[in-house]
C-alpha cells in the first residue's frame, strides 16, 4: 500500500508544477482528515482549516468584492466587479445604477467547487478565481455560497442556486446594454458544474433566461465503473471511494449514484430534447477519473441537440485552474472569454 | 532573466502561448528570502526556498496515513491542536507528529495523548531545520521537558539536506509517572538529531537569531553526552564554541608566551591541520607571485613564522629566479622582555641568506588585529602584495566591527 503511494506520488508530480502539486495534495490529505466513514464530516475543523479572505471593495488587480445577504433566501453571494478608472469612487459600491447603458457586460453566476462539501464562496482559492474570471472576460462574478452537504443534502444546493439566479435576474444595477438586460451565464467548477446544469435545466424549464454554461470538469457519476475511473483511481489525487463518500453525503439516503441528480443522463436522468437548454463549454481534465462521466455528459447534450464545446485538456489534473501556472490555465481563460464573447 | 533558473520538470507541457510565458516569469520569479507569492494569494505561507521540504513533507504524510485507519486519522484531526494552517511547513510536521502518536495508544486511555501530541509539536519545530516557528504557536517549554519526556521520538526527517531515507524507527519512552523524566537510549537516532540541531545552531547564529540558537544549544548539550567517544567530545566543543559565540562570553588573551611557543611548536608537528593550511596558502601565494618581482606578504598569523621557510625555497627554486621578498610579520605583544618578532625574522633572514632570496623584514606588534591600519604597511609601488592570515580572524569575532576592518585594511 505504502508503496503504491509513492508510485503515485511521483506520478502526479511529473505532470503539475510544483506548487500545484502541494496545493492540492495538501487538500487531499486534510479532506481525508475530515471525512469520516460513518459519513459525518468535521464541519468545524474544515471551515478552520479553509484558508477565508474577506471582500474588499478597494479594487485589487482591478477588481473588488462585496458580499451581499439576500434576505429572502438567507443566502449570501459575493459579487466581484472590475474598478472603474476613477480612483475616488473606489470604496463606494454603486448599487442604482446598471452596469454599463451602452456595453454588453456578462454576469457570471459562478458555483465553487468541493464536492458539495468543501469550500465557500469566500474560500481563497475560490475568490481568487473568480478575481481572475472578472479581469478575463471583463464580466461580473456572483460566487453563490449554497448550502453543502452532509448538513445539508439534494437538493438544497440546486433551490439555492436556482434563487441565486432569480436573485441576479431581479438586480437593476447588474443589468447592461442597449437592452438593459442582465446577460446571465451559469460556471462551475467540480460539484458547481454539477450545480450550474441543473440550474440551468430548471431555468430552461420555467424560461428564465440563460445565456452559457461553463462547466469545468463537472461532477457527475453513476453506479458504473467507467474505464477511466478504473483506470486512473488513486493516481492523480482523486480516489473512487472518495467520490463514492461524497455522493452518499450529498444525494438523499438510500439512494445511489443512478440518481438523476449525478447520472444526469443516465436510467434515470431526464431527458432535454426540445428543451432551450443555454450553450455549454465543458472542460475536461485528461486525468480526472471521472472524465468517462463528463465526456458522456457531452455526447448527452449533443444527442438532444443541445450546443456544446468540448474542451479537453489532455495532461491536466484536477485543480488546474487554481494556480497561472501552466498552459492549461491559460488556454481555458481564452476558452471562457471566447465562449462568453461570442 | 530567470526564466534559465527554473528547473524544467517543474512545468507541465512546453507552451508555446506566449502569454503563458510572461505568467510564467511572473511565478518562477523566486524570491528565496521571501513567502512564495503564488501561495500567498491562496491563503498559505510557504517561503520558495521551503517548496521542495514541504513536498516531502507531504509524501511523508501521505505514507504515515497510509498506514493508520480511517478511524484513527479523524480521530487524530479531532484531537490534534492545529496551529497555524496557513503555515504549511509546520502544520503538516505537526499532522506527521501527531500520526506517528497514534499506532502506540490506545486512545481512549491514554490521559497523556493530547500533551504527548503537543509535546511532539514542539520537539519538531525547535528542531526542524527551517525552524522558524511560529511565535504564537510553541508554548516555549522548558528544554529539560522538550527532551526526556516525549513520547514518541520519532526523528521528523530533516528535509533539504542530506539524510533522505531515515528509517523511520519510533522510538517509545512512555513515563512511569508524569515526573519521572525517562532517558533516552537509542543513540543513532540521537546522533543524527545531535548533527542537526548544531547545523540548526551554527545557522541560527549566523542569522543572528540568538533566542532560537539558544534553545537548540541547550538541547545539544543534552544530545551529546548521550554519544559515545569522539563524537560526544567534537559535539561537546562544538557546543561550547556556539555557547560562546551566543552568550558572547570571549575568551581573555592567553597565557605565556614560552608555554604556548612551546604547545604551539608540538601542535604543529603532531596535528596536520595547521600544516595543510600554511602548505595551501603558500601555493596561493606562490600563484599569485608568478612572475613577479617584488613581493610583499603582510602576515597576520606570524608566530613561529613556521610557514615561510617552505615559501621562501619554493620562491628560490621557481623558473626565473626568485624575487625580492619582504615579510612584515604581526604578532601580540610579547609577555617577556624577548623581541619575539625580531627574533622569528632574524632566523628567516638567514634561512633566506643561504638560499639566495633577497629578504627584508618588519616585525609589528598589535594587541588586536582590529588595532592596524592600511599606512602602517608601508607599501612600496611596484611590489605585489599577499596579505596571510591562519586561524586568526575568528578571534576578531569578539569586538563588533572588528572584522570588516580588518578586511577593509586588507584590501
Amino acid at each position: 500500500m505504502a508503496g503504491s503511494n509513492e508510485v503515485n506520488a511521483n506520478e502526479s508530480k511529473r505532470v503539475v508544477p510544483l506548487n500545484t502539486w502541494i496545493l492540492i495534495s495538501n487538500f487531499k490529505l486534510a479532506y481525508n482528515m475530515l471525512r469520516r466513514p460513518d459519513g459525518t464530516f468535521n464541519r468545524d475543523l474544515n471551515e478552520f482549516l479553509d484558508r477565508k479572505v474577506p471582500a474588499n471593495a478597494i479594487p485589487v488587480d482591478g477588481v473588488y468584492s462585496f458580499d451581499v445577504v439576500d434576505r429572502a433566501t438567507s443566502l449570501l453571494n459575493r459579487v466581484y466587479m472590475a474598478a472603474g478608472e476613477n480612483e475616488t469612487q473606489w470604496g463606494i459600491v454603486e448599487l442604482e445604477k446598471p452596469l454599463s447603458e451602452t456595453e454588453i457586460v456578462p454576469v457570471i453566476v459562478f458555483f465553487h467547487g468541493g464536492s458539495f462539501v468543501h469550500s465557500s464562496a469566500n474560500s481563497a482559492i475560490y475568490d481568487t478565481f473568480c478575481r481572475r474570471l472578472v479581469s478575463t472576460c471583463k464580466a461580473v462574478v456572483v460566487s453563490v455560497n449554497y448550502r453543502r452537504s452532509p448538513e445539508h443534502r439534494y437538493p438544497c444546493a440546486y433551490d439555492d442556486g436556482w434563487a441565486a439566479l432569480n436573485w441576479v435576474h431581479s438586480r437593476s444595477w447588474l443589468r447592461s446594454g442597449k437592452d438593459n438586460k442582465v446577460y446571465a451565464y451559469l460556471a462551475g467548477d467540480s460539484s458547481g458544474g454539477n450545480i450550474a446544469h441543473h440550474v440551468a435545466v430548471r431555468a430552461a424549464e420555467e424560461n428564465v433566461e440563460v445565456l452559457g454554461n461553463i462547466l469545468l470538469h463537472p461532477l457527475f457519476g453513476g453506479q458504473e465503473r467507467t474505464e477511466s475511473e478504473n483506470r486512473l483511481d488513486g493516481k492523480y489525487f482523486v480516489k473512487i471511494q472518495d467520490r463514492d463518500w461524497y455522493w452518499r453525503a450529498y444525494l438523499p439516503e438510500g439512494e445511489d449514484r443512478d440518481h438523476p441528480a449525478c447520472n444526469v443522463f443516465g436510467p434515470r436522468g431526464r431527458s432535454l430534447e426540445g428543451l432551450k437548454f443555454p450553450k455549454s463549454l465543458v472542460v475536461v481534465a485528461g486525468l480526472d477519473l471521472l472524465q468517462d462521466w463528463q465526456l458522456g455528459y457531452v455526447d448527452g447534450l449533443k444527442k438532444y441537440g443541445q450546443e456544446v464545446k468540448l474542451l479537453y485538456l489532455e495532461k491536466a489534473t484536477i485543480g488546474f485552474y487554481f494556480l497561472p501556472n501552466n498552459d492549461h490555465f491559460h488556454c481555458l481563460m481564452d476558452e471562457m472569454k471566447n465562449f462568453i464573447e461570442s | 532573466m530567470k526564466r534559465d533558473h527554473v528547473n524544467p520538470e517543474n512545468f507541465s507541457s512546453s507552451g508555446s502561448c506566449s502569454s503563458s510565458s510572461k505568467a510564467k516569469m511572473w511565478s518562477c520569479e523566486p524570491d528565496d528570502a521571501g513567502v512564495d507569492e503564488l501561495f500567498a494569494v491562496l491563503g498559505y505561507n510557504v517561503k520558495s526556498s521551503d517548496m521542495a521540504e514541504v513536498a516531502q513533507k507531504i509524501e511523508q504524510l501521505e505514507e504515515v496515513m497510509g498506514s493508520v485507519q480511517q478511524d484513527g486519522l479523524s480521530q487524530l484531526a479531532s484531537d490534534t491542536v492545529h496551529y497555524n494552517p496557513s503555515d504549511l511547513s509546520s502544520w503538516l510536521e505537526s499532522m506527521i507528529s501527531g500520526l506517528n502518536t497514534v499506532p502506540e495508544f490506545d486512545s481512549s486511555s491514554d490521559p497523556f495523548l493530547e500533551s504527548s501530541t503537543i509535546t511532539s509539536i514542539d520537539n519538531s519545530s525547535v528542531n526542524s531545520r527551517a525552524a522558524q516557528m511560529n511565535p504564537t504557536a510553541s508554548p516555549p517549554p522548558p528544554p529539560k521537558q522538550l527532551h526526556p519526556q516525549a513520547k514518541k521520538l520519532k526523528t521528523s526527517p530533516y528535509l533539504g539536506n542530506s539524510v533522505g531515507g531515515l528509517p523511520s524507527e519510533p522510538v517509545f519512552a512512555r513515563p512511569v509517572e508524569s515526573a519521572r523524566p525517562v532517558v533516552l537510549v537509542d543513540s543513532q537516532e540521537n546522533g543524527v538529531r545531535l548533527v542537526h540541531t548544531l547545523m540548526a545552531c551554527a545557522e541560527a547564529v549566523q542569522q543572528e537569531n540568538f533566542k532560537l540558537a539558544e534553545a537548540l544549544v541547550k538541547n545539544i548539550g543534552f544530545l551529546a553526552v548521550s554519544q559515545p567517544g569522539a563524537m560526544r567530545k567534537v559535539a561537546t566543543y562544538f557546543a561550547e564554541a556556539l555557547a560562546r559565540r551566543i552568550y558572547r562570553l570571549y575568551p581573555s588573551n592567553p597565557q605565556d608566551s614560552a608555554f604556548t611557543d612551546l604547545l604551539q611548536m608540538h601542535f604543529y608537528e603532531t596535528c596536520p591541520y595547521l600544516k595543510f593550511a600554511h602548505f595551501t596558502a603558500n601555493q596561493a601565494i606562490l600563484e599569485a607571485f608568478a612572475g613577479k618581482n617584488r613581493v610583499h606578504v603582510i602576515d597576520f598569523s606570524m608566530k613561529q613564522g613556521m610557514q615561510w621557510p617552505a615559501l621562501l625555497q619554493a620562491l628560490a627554486l621557481r623558473p626565473g629566479g626568485p624575487p625580492s621578498f619582504r615579510l612584515t610579520g604581526i604578532g601580540p605583544p610579547s609577555h617577556d622582555d624577548t623581541d619575539h618578532l625580531q627574533e622569528v625574522g632574524w632566523k628567516l633572514a638567514q634561512l633566506a641568506e643561504t638560499i639566495n632570496v633577497e629578504f627584508e623584514y618588519r616585525g609589528f606588534v598589535a594587541n588586536s588585529l582590529a588595532d592596524l591600519n592600511a599606512s602602517m604597511f608601508d607599501i612600496r609601488e611596484g611590489e605585489t602584495v599577499a596579505v596571510n592570515s591562519i586561524f586568526d580572524l575568528h578571534q576578531l569575532l569578539a569586538r563588533p566591527g572588528a572584522i570588516e576592518k580588518v578586511l577593509q585594511v586588507g584590501s
